[in-house]
């Protein structure tokens, strides 16, 4: 019985970022999954002397859309509920409560930070932090992919680390997480590393020369974050609603929402 | 010296009737006895100098440890009960450690100090198997001059067994505090130079031992911003005391 | 026959051997220790409760949930109800598993003896709105979405989907959802289990957005939820017509516990004949046979067709059965057809997305798909959804087996989006 189903053409099994329930003559065991995936989109971009992180704000659970508004981008630290001064920002991408979890940990974290040291922290060191929060929790992980931004203490530069769900983290120019992330990431490797971009004129062949990547001015990035999801959107049925993007300079977070395709 | 002071002698964390705890007050008083060690602070580090005591003309003097290593940035001097003084310091070195390990970056000079002076607290008469269960049955019987170099430049802290902690330029611990502070006190300014303080830190000790001091009695450390912690050899003590000696 | 009641209905040992109980406790017969016998979590609910919904309006919210519980395909408990008031300006809806419902509410019950020890009781008594010190359906909210998540991560759930509806500390309406998995989230308009499918599209279509809930009254934010209950009551067979709904505002919570759905109308479900793609069987014999509209015109009857075929073309069926009488009537005619004949009644289905009839030509709504506009449509699939549907296959009347074509003849259909059956059709050359 179970051979038969094995047996099934690839086209009548399309996947699913969700768990599906395969059609199977065998009795199904009903068991407890404690994760599901809630869609949507994260990106992040350093420049010279800023961090843009950006989110979309559908929260899906399947085909449904929960709710339109459900954001992904958290400020962390600072003081009072709104986090006044805070100039660190998580982003999260994957299952919402774990999500929410992880970011109030962090949070929680980066404040006795400041009472214990009595400083800010850096976002260097909230980076190894956050690494070592999702590491010890690896053998029932944080299902999510974190980005992390901020600005560079040291040189001022804009410092953006991406992380995967047991904490393996990078400092890295861009990167783009989530249900399209396999959408967006090629198109900033393209724009923003400039990958497969050559000297115009160059010789072809192995001595081609590639365009050299340098920091992004603020408009130029936030187009780029504007594009990104807009395109996204058109592709990805988990992206969608609202575009929610912050940008982090030395002077604090300036956060802005713009409206996405609701389809 | 005391006589017996009533039941509240007994307690170790019992207040006595004046607002007092005299076990931790006795503390201090081991303090007292032990060898004396100075810490001074300049714009381009931090000395720590100790009294090495050689009781005997057969002990190895290399192996009388009193200036020891927290992290590559902070040391620290110790007077009291030396043996005491090792869980503490073991302490601080893990603290340290762990904070790197989790952040990425050396710990502050008062962050590890407020460390030391925590544990200095956990002492008590709880039963084992207890919920908090304190690791020391009696107070801590040594003081320590804490010197680091973190992003606020160099520093020196001292801490007590009461749990207490101040930042100084210049500090005393020991059986020669005394003399030793008011020596200090007349002698220290903010233009000292690193040499000078290190002049200055064995012009004291010297002021205050009971020995005549000399290359192998006396240790000194520093803390400065490029070498980190680091324990004077014998070719540079022998300078240093030199040049002491000369004037 | 065993004439002892104790064992009617019971498995045989004659017949299936005797049992073997070596797998209970030893309290009951078995071989298990108590002790040595692992725990046991929840693996999937047992006694459920199905949609609860909530709407946000300009001051408050409506909250709704029927009350029955049911045991699988069961109708098992007909007047369990689901929406707990708490502390005079929150209600919580319980979907999911009924006795994790009331475990929920125990921790409710100590929870708010502990807020009154607080004080904050005494000061709900004062004049002046004391409701202010009252703990806000947004704390409520957060309190229960931690109990939520620390069972999920103990892998013990509490296999409930709920909603939180009440006023905030600031007495601003507040709406949000926990689930067995500790996901929150917070929305205008909120709709947990079937609900989520059917009556979520209905409620945003009232209330879009944040901004549109300043436009809501309260009449309005309970009639589109009591017409959200009935619609779910057509659809999901797990409900009743008996609910409860909450309307929480600043005058606090007022709660009814024994509605009735009203004004049902059931005309609907005389279309459904099975669901799925569906297909027109093709039975074209000859070419040669092909008739022009005018030709066949003579073999329609007075009625039925014909008139469709009048000056004005455009008709509208309010009753769905209207729809099928064409089809019989046309069915009719080439039965009065010479044989042998060839007929192709190629039709095009458009849904008429209310722009009114005739000012578009194709305006496919949300959902049609291309099949439902094909020239020659004899194999057209129909039967989407929600609209009535075409009878199909063996379901399809005896003289529809043998269809022919009418050149160039074709009768379009417009259904209406707006649920409500009407089907526009005319036949055009």
């Amino acid at each position: 019985m179970a051979a038969h189903t094995l047996h099934t053409l690839p086209s009548t099994n399309p996947s699913f970022s969700f768990p599906q329930h395969a059609p199977s003559g065998a009795p199904t065991q009903h068991s407890f999954y404690p994760y599901t995936d809630n869609g949507g989109s994260t990106l992040g971009i350093s420049g010279a002397s800023f961090t843009v992180i950006a989110g979309d704000t559908r929260l899906t659970s399947g085909y449904n859309i929960l709710t339109r508004y459900a954001p992904k981008l958290f400020k962390i630290g600072g003081s009072g509920p709104d986090h006044k001064g805070a100039k660190i920002v998580l982003s999260v991408v994957g299952f919402a409560a774990d999500g929410r979890a992880l970011q109030e940990r962090l949070d929680t974290l980066v404040k006795l930070y400041r009472y214990q040291h009595g400083k800010d922290i850096t976002v260097h060191a909230c980076a190894q932090r956050l690494s070592h929060i999702l590491y010890n929790k690896r053998f029932f992980p944080y299902y999510v992919q974190a980005i992390l931004g901020g600005v560079d203490e040291v040189d001022g530069s804009g410092a953006l680390y991406s992380y995967d769900p047991v904490g393996s983290y990078e400092r890295e120019y861009c990167r783009a997480a989530g249900a399209a992330a396999s959408l967006i990431m090629p198109f900033l490797d393209n724009q923003v590393n400039l990958k497969n971009q050559y000297e115009p004129g160059s010789v072809q062949g192995l001595e081609k020369k590639q365009l050299e990547a340098k920091p992004l001015d603020r408009e130029t990035v936030e187009g780029l974050v504007r594009d990104a999801f807009t395109s996204a959107v058109e592709r990805h049925i988990e992206v969608g609603d609202g575009l929610q993007m912050m940008v982090i300079t030395n002077e604090g977070i300036e956060e802005v929402v713009l409206p996405l395709k609701r389809d | 010296m005391f006589i017996a002071r009533s039941e509240y002698d007994r307690g170790i964390n019992t207040f006595s009737p004046e607002g007092r705890l005299f076990q931790v007050e006795y503390s201090l008083e081991a303090i007292k006895l032990g060898s004396t060690a100075i810490g001074i602070t300049t714009s381009s580090g931090t000395i720590l100098g100790v009294e090495k005591r050689i009781t005997s003309t057969l002990l190895e003097t290399s192996s009388v440890e009193k200036v020891v290593e927290i992290d590559r940035h902070i040391g620290c001097a110790m007077s009291g009960l030396q043996a005491d003084a090792r869980s503490m310091v073991e302490h601080a070195r893990v603290t340290s450690q762990s904070h790197a390990f989790n952040y990425a970056e050396p710990i502050k000079v008062e962050s590890c100090t407020q460390a030391i002076c925590d544990l200095a607290l956990r002492f008590g008469e709880s039963a084992s198997g207890e919920e908090e269960e304190s690791i020391m049955s009696r107070p801590f019987g040594v003081a320590l001059l804490i010197a680091g170099w973190d992003e606020e430049g160099p520093s020196l802290y001292h801490a007590e067994p009461s749990g207490t902690f101040y930042r100084y330029d210049a500090k005393a611990i020991g059986s020669g505090s005394e003399g030793a502070q008011a020596e200090l006190q007349a002698s220290y300014h903010k233009s000292l130079t690193l040499p000078e303080a290190e002049e200055l830190v064995l012009k004291t000790l010297k002021q205050v031992m009971e020995e005549k001091l000399d290359a192998n009695n006396v240790q000194l450390a520093a803390v400065t911003k490029d070498k980190g912690f680091r324990v004077y050899g014998e070719e540079e003590m022998k300078g240093c005391v030199g040049r002491i000696e000369n004037e | 026959m065993n004439h002892l009641p104790h064992a009617w209905g019971r498995p045989r040992d004659d017949v299936y051997g005797h049992y073997n109980p070596s797998y209970l406790p030893t309290s009951l017969g078995g071989t298990q220790h108590i002790s040595s016998m692992p725990t046991s979590h929840t693996q999937s609910p047992i006694v459920t409760g199905t949609s609860v919904i909530a709407i946000k309006f300009k001051t408050g919210i409506v909250i709704a949930a029927d009350n029955l519980a049911s045991y699988g395909s069961l109708a098992r408990f007909t007047d369990v109800k689901r929406l707990k008031p708490f502390n005079k300006k929150c209600v919580v809806g319980f979907g999911g598993d009924v006795s994790d419902m009331q475990y929920i509410d125990r921790l409710l019950m100590s929870l708010d003896v502990q807020q009154n020890y607080a004080g904050s009781a005494k000061e709900m008594d004062e004049e002046d709105g004391g409701s202010k010190a009252l703990m806000g359906a947004n704390n409520l909210h957060t309190y229960l979405s931690k109990v939520m998540y620390k069972r999920r991560s103990d892998f013990n759930p509490l296999w409930n989907a709920l909603l939180v509806a009440g006023l905030d500390e600031k007495d601003a309406p507040f709406l949000a959802s926990a689930d067995l998995l500790g996901t929150t989230y917070s929305a205008p308009t909120l709709a947990t289990g079937f609900g989520a499918h059917l009556a979520q599209p209905l409620l945003r279509n009232v209330v879009p957005d944040e901004k549109a809930v300043e436009g809501i009254t309260r009449e309005k934010a309970v009639e589109t939820v009591r017409e959200c209950m009935k619609v779910l009551f057509y659809r999901d067979a797990r409900s009743m017509p008996e609910y409860s709904i909450a309307v929480i505002d600043g005058s606090g919570v007022e709660l009814k516990t024994d509605e009735k759905l009203e004004n049902q109308s059931w005309a609907f479900a005389e279309t459904i004949r099975g669901y799925g793609t569906q297909t027109v069987p093709v039975f074209v014999e000859d070419q040669d046979q092909i008739r022009t509209l005018d030709e066949m015109r003579e073999y329609l009857p007075e009625d039925g067709l014909s008139a469709a075929m009048d000056d004005h073309p455009f008709r509208t069926a309010t009753d769905p059965g209207e729809f099928r009488d064409i089809y019989l009537a046309a069915a009719q005619a080439v039965e009065r057809m010479p044989k042998p004949r060839q007929l192709e009644i190629s039709f095009d289905l458009q849904v008429d997305a209310g722009m009114g009839q005739g000012e578009h030509e194709f305006s496919y709504a949300q959902g049609a798909t291309e099949s439902w506009y094909q020239e020659s449509s004899v194999d057209s699939k129909v039967g989407w959804g929600m609209f009535p549907t075409v009878e199909m296959d063996d379901q399809v009347p005896k003289a529809w087996k043998k269809v022919g074509e009418v050149k160039g003849a074709t009768i379009e259909l417009y259904l209406s989006e707006q649920n409500e059956h009407y089907i526009n059709y005319r036949l055009i050359h």
